[in-house]
């Protein structure tokens, strides 16, 4: 039966990119250099990588790892591929240093990133993808949120296919959680439902 | 004007965060927008404006100006060396 | 199922509520003008949009202690209003949500509190920062409104309350409410003043959107909520709703971080999109509240786009920025409420020292306030920073 499901995931934790895909597994050496690392390793070719702040950087390697080997605008139009994102401390590292300009001059390349949502702005960009984008402010990875939010973003046909997933970045810390979830009838796949999303995430916290 | 050049390449790289740009691989005459040159885009223009303000006192109050004087290294010199107060 | 709009309530600069801002519109009176609430170099030099209260007057007046953040104050006093008017009996028998739009979040105190941080981060801790971020003036205001059942905030730039109404609209769809109080606050802060004026897109003159002389917007501040529910919440009301929300849509232009592509391919994306989920053709919208910031992209590519979609059958445009300025978060709620009152009480607003026509473009903007309008559908734009484009459209309830 065609059911939303979960069609692979991509994790960022411990200076680890983890990933249910065999090829998409990298270890940093630490954090000051791993965001660096990870692209080097994932060969995203996107200019702007060096130029964007820590949590888009986080944002757009989980989603590099997530999607390499997809081929979603073969499958999709743009505009039905959407993304939601979850996130604690929202832009607030780039928000600190942007304040830290303030005394100087007001730096206009980091004022940019003050807002969360250009994170998915920059998957967006990367990827082409053009359908509905959310982002929340939320103090945990809130998997019933995302499981709700989605599936009715399926169910009413505003995109047939999702990125949806928790990224943070604060203290030099680099998380992310992502998933695609679309409709698909293959057993394979695991339900999107909010108990397995928990127990996978609490699994990759743990390791 | 050559040490000003020289100055300016360290000082872009450094304000624009070029990481994979080296200021001595910087030509004086290469584009700095576009694809075909360093690929600067509009918010790294803004951050010129900003660099000239804070280094050198000179201040665009049209970022449309920017087009023309940003072209190249060469020129944002150019620039440099007609309008700063002396 | 049609989702009612059961009440509104909104603070900008222009009023304190419904009646005072429906009177501004009216007289054409802006409320652009010098700063004089936030200290900033800036006053007397860029103008903007302010709620002139005092943070210890906002706190005042909303019944909440100073130590909470503008933005929550803001907050509180648009979100009370709109839940008295919408009256609704039995409010605490319902499944009720409270989804609220911000992108400074606390930042007026936080900002303060930065220098302590930056000076030692070490011993500041984190939560005191926190407790200032965009989330926790969703809970506050939540807490003292009673509400419980789904509180969440969404942060997606200036398109942020267009997204939290959408948001609401859904939960009530899917049962999982009966009624959502929905929409945005963001104040006036000198982290967005600077940060904008290092972008270079703020006028120093008040603003004068889809001008060919723009040159720029004009920062405000304000909150705006409006109350939905769903059809057996909207039957048990002493007066019907008048005005419904019939259809939005949210796309990405995917082309900037803060720019508009051109062609303004998202915003084409969410009207058409807008008009697709409401069942509606261009023709049947009666008028377009334009997003209309007054920067030289946004109103080339929101006006390209709408001559995509509206051929040469516009209908009259106004933005109502040059009224409140772009207070970016609550802006779409803000405007949400303004395209509400155009429907109930049978009005266009006008768009405030609109001069030369584009010379991209083929149509102008309404600079007049009209009554006696029959005004059946109206869209609401809001783009923001990260591509992030919504278009809403309301109607009225009986057509």
């Amino acid at each position: 039966m065609k059911q939303v499901r979960v069609m692979r995931y991509a994790a960022i934790r411990n200076n680890q990119l983890i990933s249910d895909n065999p090829t998409m597994v990298f270890s940093g050496s630490n954090a000051d250099r791993f965001l660096e690392e990870a692209y080097g390793f994932l060969q995203l070719i996107y200019p702007k990588f060096y130029k964007m702040d820590s949590l888009c950087k986080t944002a757009l390697l989980a989603s590099g790892a997530l999607l390499a080997q997809t081929d979603l605008l073969k499958k999709y139009a743009p505009a039905e591929v959407g993304i939601t994102l979850s996130t604690r401390h929202s832009s607030l590292d780039t928000d600190l240093k942007y304040a830290e300009s303030m005394k100087t001059a007001s730096s206009p390349s980091l004022f940019v990133y003050t807002l969360p949502n250009v994170a998915a702005g920059e998957i967006s960009i990367r990827h082409g993808l053009q359908g509905e984008t959310c982002c929340f402010i939320e103090d945990f990875f809130n998997a019933k949120l995302h499981t709700d939010y989605v599936d009715q973003l399926l169910a009413l046909g505003a995109v047939k296919c999702c990125l949806s997933g928790w990224v943070d970045f604060f203290e030099n810390k680099a998380e992310a959680f992502f998933y695609l979830a679309e409709y698909s009838d293959s057993e394979n796949y695991p339900l999107h439902q909010s108990s397995i999303l928990d127990t996978k995430y609490q699994s990759i916290w743990k390791s | 004007m050559e040490e000003l050049m020289q100055n300016l390449k360290h000082q872009i790289v450094e304000q624009l965060n070029l990481q994979q740009v080296k200021a001595e691989e910087i030509c004086n005459e290469q584009n700095l927008f576009g694809p075909d040159g360093l690929g600067l885009d509009s918010i790294d223009a803004l951050e010129l404006i900003v660099l000239m303000q804070q280094k050198y006192g000179l201040k665009l109050a049209n970022p449309a100006d920017g087009q023309k004087i940003f072209q190249s290294v060469k020129t944002i010199a150019e620039y440099i060396t007609q309008n700063q107060p002396k | 199922m049609e989702i009612f709009i059961a009440g509104k309530g909104i603070i900008t600069s222009i009023g304190n509520n419904v009646t005072e801002i429906l009177d501004s519109l009216k007289k054409y009176k802006t409320g652009v003008g010098e700063i004089t609430i936030l200290p900033t170099g800036y006053a007397g030099k860029l103008p903007a949009a302010e709620v002139k209260y005092t943070n210890q007057q906002l706190s005042e007046i909303s019944g909440l202690d100073i130590s909470h953040s503008r933005t929550t104050f803001l907050s509180l006093l648009a979100a009370r209003q709109a839940i008295a008017d919408a009256a609704i009996p039995k409010f605490d028998s319902y499944k009720t949500g409270f989804i609220s739009a911000n992108t400074v979040g606390g930042m007026d105190k936080t900002e303060n509190i930065f220098k302590e941080y930056l000076a030692d981060s070490a011993t500041l801790k984190l939560t005191e920062t926190a407790y200032h971020d965009s989330g926790a003036s969703t809970e506050v205001v939540a807490e003292v409104l009673g509400i419980k059942h789904h509180i969440t905030t969404i942060s997606t730039a200036c398109s942020s309350s267009a997204n939290a109404i959408m948001y609401g609209a859904r939960l009530i769809k899917s049962r999982q409410l009966d009624i959502a109080v929905c929409g945005g606050t963001d104040s006036f802060s000198r982290f967005t003043l600077n940060g904008f004026h290092s972008l270079m897109i703020l006028d120093s003159e008040p603003c004068k959107p889809y001008d060919e002389n723009r040159k720029g917007l004009n920062l405000g501040e304000g909150a705006a909520y409006i109350v939905l529910v769903s059809e057996r919440v909207a039957a048990t009301l002493a007066s019907q709703p008048l005005t419904k929300l019939s259809g939005y849509e949210n796309a990405n232009d995917a082309f900037h971080q803060t720019a508009s592509s051109p062609e303004g391919k998202g915003n084409y994306l969410a009207m058409s999109g807008a008009l697709r989920s409401s069942g509606l053709k261009p023709e049947d919208i009666s008028y377009i509240n334009l997003h209309g910031t007054g920067t030289s992209n946004n109103d080339l590519s929101e006006g390209v786009a709408i001559e995509q979609i509206f051929g040469t059958h516009i209908p009259p445009v106004s933005s109502t920025k040059p009224f409140t300025g772009h207070t970016l978060g609550a802006c779409a709620a803000v405007e949400a409420v303004f395209s509400i009152l155009c429907l109930e009480k049978g009005i266009i607003l006008p768009h405030l020292r609109f001069t030369t026509k584009m010379k991209e473009l083929n149509f102008e903007p309404c600079t007049k306030f009209l009554e006696n309008q029959d005004v059946k559908h109206v869209m609401s734009n809001s783009f923001g920073f990260g591509g992030n484009c919504s278009s809403l459209i309301f109607s009225k309830a009986r057509a």
